[in-house]
């Protein structure tokens, strides 16, 4: 559900929408959803709900949704500064998404996903994730968080 | 057990971010003021890190930070702070703070009435959700077991259907290997289904007592059907043994878990299980006594018959008399009997084949996947590959493959199919009378079968979207 082909760095998403394309594209492209335009639909309709752009520039849009096969993270760096409504109206730079499938029955990836949430409340592991300059950096914070 | 001075519960629509953000920043926000605090979270996965009520009778206040309902009428009679989640993540401090100087409010309501309340009922989706919750749970453990037993079981067929007796031509001892392995595999069908009810009800201390009662109920040949009473009677006794023991001191709270649980919970679901199984060879013998009594009869009411005991409980009792009647009369040398057996025992697997085919969009993937590799299962005469579906709606989906059962065997005996072996499924074709009609009939069968489980599911899936 998370590997270091989940990781994006140096994107240049000009909006909110098309790093939505980019994040259900993606999705497709590796293999956890078929698609795309409903993944899309899914994160456009969670955002309606309430935002999901954070604070200090983390968004974590989410979609749960039939389309997507099994579950998954993908971690954007943008280099545009993107408009999300965030908490603290900050500007995003850091986009997690979360991909859920509509049956997922069982507990161990949703808990993981619940602990990738938690980690974002880590001022020390926010810091570490806006600093890394690879994939790799990234891809163990993340681990990291998920296995503590 | 700690007491603790705060209690708060986050909660979120969708339940996958934001439940668990504001968990953790209030977390943290306490810890910076040194003050103790427990987050019970609202998520996808459902409730965790539940409050007792015994904790929240000793809290001094209690936030609610969430969009959705946490079953706030348990804090009748507390002071409670109530906000959306997203203050919870943004402004931890801020409320950890003014839980601290006093604010809130008293929430109405006594706290006698939340007292009485029982854990079952506090699933605020209703006890039909709670039921399906649990059943899915055992269902989606047991799966694997099946499958990879079941087509163990099945290749070893393809060195013969007798590869795996010592004394017979076609023996095999890497066949013989494989069918012992599989059969290990499906052995823990049963014990698992009923542990994973259990650990769904009651966590770990159901899960031990939810294995042994299965493993009682599968030794006394009572079925899948055993398994999934003895998980719900493992799973609700843990929670009735937790309740009893409530009063007991913290210090004992070890104890509890490390040998009250186990010693008292294995010992009453053994009994228990054990005295439900004992009824099972008489039902099974009756069954056997009804079923020879219909053997000249015609072949509607027969193959009818035939067909219900088979998919009934698909390796339980009753589809064992069924089975084992028909071997019998193999051995006197009746073959017509045995092929409705067969027959009824062949469809249901392909049942679910027909039915995630043919209604892709109503089944998971895990459940397509399973409905795939039923066609190697129920063309091998492994009718266990259906029990995992049937599992999971007994109530609608047992009758529908007994209808479907039903047909096929009824067919089978009006085209006067002769199957003189007790097993292997289409493997054993070579040796069939009328092989072309038994396909046939079993086809029909399994497609009646499977239009009307996907048709099922198509609907209940819509009642859960409303």
């Amino acid at each position: 559900m998370i590997s270091q082909n989940h990781i994006f760095l140096n994107q240049q998403c000009k909006s909110q929408h098309e790093m939505f394309d980019f994040l259900a594209n993606a999705i497709v492209s590796l293999g956890y959803g078929k698609n795309a335009r409903q993944i899309k639909k899914a994160l456009i309709q969670r955002e309606k709900e309430s935002t999901t752009g954070m604070m200090d520039g983390f968004a974590i849009p989410h979609a749960k949704s039939a389309a997507i096969s099994s579950p998954a993270v993908i971690v954007v760096k943008n280099n545009i500064p993107l408009e999300w409504q965030s908490m603290d109206g900050e500007k995003i730079h850091v986009v997690i998404g979360l991909f859920i499938p509509e049956d997922e029955a069982g507990t161990t990836h949703l808990q993981m996903l619940s602990k990738i949430s938690r980690m974002l409340m880590n001022e020390e592991k926010k810091q570490l994730i806006k600093e890394a300059h690879n994939e790799e950096e990234i891809l163990s914070v993340i681990q990291e968080s998920i296995t503590n | 057990m700690t007491t603790y001075k705060i209690l708060a519960a986050t909660g979120c629509p969708t339940g996958i971010a934001h439940t668990y953000m504001a968990a953790e920043a209030l977390e943290q926000a306490a810890k910076k003021k040194n003050i103790s605090i427990k987050v019970e979270t609202h998520g996808q996965v459902g409730i965790e890190n539940e409050f007792t009520e015994e904790e929240i009778r000793n809290a001094e206040v209690i936030i609610i930070a969430a969009d959705k309902d946490v079953q706030s009428e348990r804090f009748a009679g507390k002071r409670v702070i109530e906000v959306s989640v997203g203050k919870g993540i943004k402004e931890p401090d801020l409320l950890i703070e003014q839980a601290l100087e006093g604010k809130g409010i008293i929430r109405k309501g006594t706290a006698s009435q939340t007292a009485g309340s029982s854990t079952e009922t506090r699933d605020g989706t209703g006890i039909g959700h709670a039921i399906y919750k649990h059943l899915m749970n055992g269902v989606s453990h047991m799966l694997p077991f099946v499958v990879g037993g079941g087509v163990l079981i099945a290749i070893s067929f393809l060195w013969g259907i007798y590869s795996a007796e010592p004394d017979h031509v076609q023996y095999n001892a890497f066949a013989a290997m494989l069918k012992t392995i599989g059969g290990a595999s499906m052995g823990m069908m049963v014990p698992v289904l009923s542990a994973y009810i259990a650990e769904s009800i009651a966590k770990r201390p159901g899960l031990v007592i939810g294995f042994v009662g299965g493993l009682v109920a599968n030794n006394g040949g009572t079925g899948f059907l055993g398994g999934i009473i003895s998980g719900f009677l493992a799973g609700y006794l843990i929670v009735l043994l937790s309740k009893l023991f409530k009063n007991l001191p913290k210090s004992l709270d070890g104890l509890k878990v490390i040998f009250l649980y186990p010693v008292i919970g294995v010992f009453v679901i053994g009994v228990v299980m054990t005295l439900l199984s004992e009824p099972m060879s008489g039902v099974n013998e009756w069954m056997m006594d009804f079923l020879a009594g219909f053997e000249n009869s015609n072949p509607l009411i027969l193959g009818i018959i035939v067909g219900c005991m088979s998919a009934f409980d698909m390796g339980g009792p009753v589809n064992k008399a069924a089975y084992v009647t028909g071997t019998l009369l193999l051995a006197q040398g009746n073959t017509t009997f045995m092929a409705g057996v067969s027959a009824a025992c062949i469809a249901p697997p392909l049942m679910t084949t027909v039915a995630v085919l043919l209604f892709k969009d109503s089944y998971s993937k895990e459940d397509r996947n399973a409905g795939l590799v039923n066609f190697i299962l129920g063309s091998t005469h492994i009718t266990e590959g259906a029990i995992p579906f049937a599992a999971k709606s007994p109530l609608k989906n047992i009758p529908i493959m007994m209808v479907g059962s039903s047909v096929a065997a009824v067919l089978t005996y009006f085209f006067k199919v002769q199957v003189p072996a007790p097993h292997g499924g289409f493997l054993v074709l070579p040796v069939v009378t009328h092989p072309l009609m038994w396909i046939l009939a079993i086809l029909i069968g399994s497609i009646i079968g499977g239009v009307l489980l996907g048709i099922v599911q198509k609907s209940s899936q819509k009642k859960e979207q409303i």
